[in-house]
């Protein structure tokens, strides 16, 4: 359960899990704000370009009014006397040309008396207290732009009432008045209604005492289900400006209008200005967070791909832990992971092999052991060799006899060992000597021995009854067909640090067949022997000492062989 | 927790994160389309409605109601009775009825529907809930919007000192935020208005021009 809890299969798909999901929000927290900043300043700026639009609108149709006034003060009141018929007659003929868009016109002397009015104008009582009045006598150098009048209910009709100070003839004298010019609103109005007029984004226009003059909801203000909250921001702001006002932001935007004093106010909800974003908004979200699913998904699958095979061979190496060495990896996963699979069953393979090898080796071993124990006790060698002692009394060589069983006594006597299976050199050449012996009696000096050892090796210790193999193939293969004139030698030296033993003898040699068939097959020279073939005595070597050790013969038709014993010098072993 | 199920349950919160944004969005651009509100009017009346239709079109046009609307000459109770129904099941958040004095005919035990506001003079019993100017002593100084010119050249002239408008507009416009009330809170009142004062002072002012005009 703790491993379980630090595993890196659990810890790590979560982590990149909740990175990718950390990832996706921050982008889109990051996309939300960044494009939400853009879009607002968009927006604004578009709205600004609406709101410039609208002005220059207003300012040509101002332009034009202007005009009109002028036109009328120059070409009508400057030029002909206010009592004479002429005047009457363009004056009326004016409001003709432009009864579309002038209701009236009235004149005023400087001391608020008319002096002239058109038929449809309601001449105003106490008209030098009229704002229109005040103001274009205060200002004669510009034409004053008063308020909007109400003045035909029925037809929703109202006018503008546009003032500026002239200069009249009357009795051919030049005076000073007041021209008053009902312009209809409609054009005003035409110019203002093309803006959307929502309750989300409208115009208002103010003149320069913040009265309304225009409204898209003046019906709902005069009824008092509406109030215009943004008058106050409007006339403050420079460019534009952002208020909360009805739990919601509002961009406002002013514009003053030339010549007349009046503000143009834009009004926007920056939620529905940025509403057009929302649906890419929510868009962008949908893909982001579609792109989480699928990398969490990808994160998920390859993770599992990626470690699957590796707890699979974990399992597999457990189970092969556990003894069962038949047990492989499945070569599977991406790249490397599938050569740490391959790379594992070829040292499963090895060491399953090396196993197997130690086991035959075992088996081995205990065969040899065995044989050792029977050559120990070899009943054929003792048969002949006391059948040998009582042909020998029975033809009174007593001392021969006494030779013999003393030699005797000497070999089991070593060949035993008290069941030691490692012994010096010295008493491995006194065994192998005493068995010379003996079977040269036998063989009543068929061959004769020499024995030529390096005293000073004679301590190191060697496996048991290693020689005497050697020896037996000498006598039953190379002393065959030798009469009085064969001959063995023992020689122990040193050579490259190691101890050689050559058994030599002049016999008639071996072809390299019957060399390879000796060294590689359990053959043994005679059944009278003691039973242990040289491949025998070659193995057990290189099992002690290792391959570099063991037995070399090489052989010559005709002059004899030699079987070499290379064993490293060892004062003691354990006997394991 | 086992690493497979955490996975999952990071997964399904995503993809319903996912959903939800995607179905918001969709709501939300139909939400306009789910607000909607019945208007029976009287057909051949000599009564000049078009004020009451402005206040009930200006307040839809802000509030992005759609608007259900009859025009009656005759309705039985019963065909009321099935409009009243059919209406429920188009889920209509409420029912005005714009002077059913012109096309429905008065109930002794009245008509007890509580989802339906009646803009009326003269069946105001007839209804659980109703839209009406408070009367004034004075009847003759009172005039329904749009008031004529006659009326106010007396005022400008000084001749009538004050008269009192019915902002029909207003009406309208109020029943129509009653019902959408009701449609969101399940909650109907009867709306009483008091009618405008209306002297040479305010008409100079100009402050009322907006619901003088035809």
């Amino acid at each position: 359960m703790k491993n379980k809890k630090i595993s890196i299969r659990v810890i790590f798909p979560v982590v990149m899990s909740a990175s990718i999901a950390a990832c996706i929000i921050s982008c889109i927290l990051l996309f939300s704000y960044y494009f939400s900043t853009y879009f607002q300043k968009d927006a604004i700026e578009k709205i600004g370009k609406q709101r410039d639009f609208l002005a220059q609108s207003l300012e040509t149709q101002i332009e034009n009014i202007n005009v009109l006034i002028n036109r009328i003060y120059y070409r009508n009141i400057k030029k002909y006397d206010v009592d004479s018929a002429r005047f009457a007659e363009e004056m009326e003929q004016q409001i003709f040309l432009e009864e579309k868009c002038l209701y009236g016109l009235a004149l005023y002397d400087i001391d608020g008396e008319s002096i002239w009015h058109s038929g449809t104008f309601a001449e105003q009582e106490d008209a030098k207290e009229m704002a229109w009045f005040l103001q274009a006598k205060e200002n004669i150098e510009t034409i004053s732009y008063g308020r909007r009048r109400l003045v035909l209910p029925q037809e929703d009709s109202y006018v503008f009432e546009i003032s500026r100070y002239v200069e009249y003839i009357k009795d051919g004298n030049m005076r000073s008045g007041i021209l008053l010019m009902e312009y209809y609103t409609d054009s005003v109005d035409e110019i203002l209604s093309h803006y959307r007029n929502q309750k989300s984004a409208y115009c208002y226009l103010l003149d320069d005492q913040k009265n309304m003059l225009y409204h898209p909801f003046d019906k709902e203000i005069a009824s008092g289900l509406y109030k215009e909250k943004t008058i106050e921001a409007a006339l403050s702001c420079k460019n534009y400006r952002i208020e909360k006002a009805d739990g919601q932001q509002w961009l406002i935007e002013g514009q003053q209008i030339g010549y007349t004093g009046w503000n143009m106010v834009v009004v926007n909800s920056m939620d529905s200005l940025v509403l057009e974003s929302h649906n890419l908004h929510y868009l962008v979200w949908f893909i982001l967070l579609l792109i989480g699913v699928i990398l969490i998904f990808l994160d998920t699958l390859v993770f599992h791909n990626f470690t699957n095979p590796i707890y699979r061979l974990l399992r597999t190496m457990e189970k092969f832990g556990k003894g069962d060495y038949n047990a492989r990896a499945q070569e599977e996963g991406i790249g490397e992971l599938k050569n740490v699979s391959i790379h594992f069953n070829i040292m499963a393979d090895k060491l399953q092999e090396q196993m197997e090898e130690i086991r035959r080796n075992e088996r081995e071993k205990q065969n040899m052991e065995k044989k050792l124990l029977q050559s120990q006790i070899n009943p054929h060698f003792l048969y002949n060799t006391l059948d040998s002692i009582i042909w020998m009394i029975r033809s009174e060589e007593y001392d021969g006899a006494g030779e013999m069983v003393s030699l005797l006594a000497k070999f089991f006597r070593i060949s035993l060992s008290q069941g030691k299976d490692m012994i010096t050199l010295e008493k491995e050449l006194e065994h192998a000597s005493s068995y010379l012996a003996i079977q040269n009696i036998r063989f009543k000096d068929k061959f004769e021995f020499h024995v030529d050892a390096d005293p000073e090796l004679l301590k190191y210790f060697c496996p048991k009854l290693s020689i005497q193999p050697l020896l037996e193939n000498a006598i039953y293969h190379g002393m065959d067909g030798m009469y009085e004139d064969g001959e063995i030698e023992i020689r122990i030296y040193e050579k490259n640090g190691d101890i050689k033993i050559d058994v030599s003898d002049n016999g008639p040699g071996m072809i390299q067949e019957k060399i390879d068939y000796i060294m590689h097959n359990k053959v043994v020279s005679s059944k009278r022997g003691s039973g242990i073939g040289v491949c025998n005595v070659n193995e057990r070597i290189q099992l002690i000492y290792g391959k570099n050790y063991g037995i070399t013969i090489s052989s010559e038709l005709d002059e004899g062989t030699v079987a070499t014993i290379t064993i490293p010098k060892m004062e003691e072993m354990d006997e394991q | 927790m086992s690493s497979k199920k955490k996975h999952i349950i990071l997964i399904l919160v995503l993809v319903l994160i996912a959903l939800i944004s995607f179905l918001y969005m969709t709501v939300r651009n139909h939400r306009a389309e789910k607000s909607r509100i019945t208007i029976v009017l009287p057909q051949n009346t000599q009564e000049d409605l078009s004020s009451v239709q402005e206040g009930i079109r200006d307040y839809a046009y802000d509030h992005q109601i759609k608007l259900d609307v009859w025009y009656k000459k005759q309705m039985s109770e019963k065909s009321f009775a099935e409009l009243v129904k059919e209406e429920k099941q188009n889920r209509s958040m409420g029912i005005l009825l714009v002077y059913p004095e012109f096309y429905l005919k008065k109930n002794q035990n009245g008509y007890k529907y509580k989802e339906v506001l009646a803009l009326t003079d003269t069946m105001k019993e007839s209804f659980l809930h109703y839209a009406a100017f408070v009367r004034r002593e004075q009847e003759e100084e009172t005039y329904r919007m749009p008031i004529s010119e006659t009326v106010l050249g007396q005022i400008k002239s000084g001749r009538k000192k004050e008269v009192y408008m019915e902002n029909t507009y207003r009406l309208g416009y109020e029943c129509m935020q009653m019902i959408e009330a009701y449609g969101k809170k399940k909650k109907m009142e009867s709306i009483f208005l008091q009618p405008l004062k209306l002297d040479r002072e305010i008409l100079e002012a100009g402050s009322l021009d907006a619901l003088l005009v035809r």
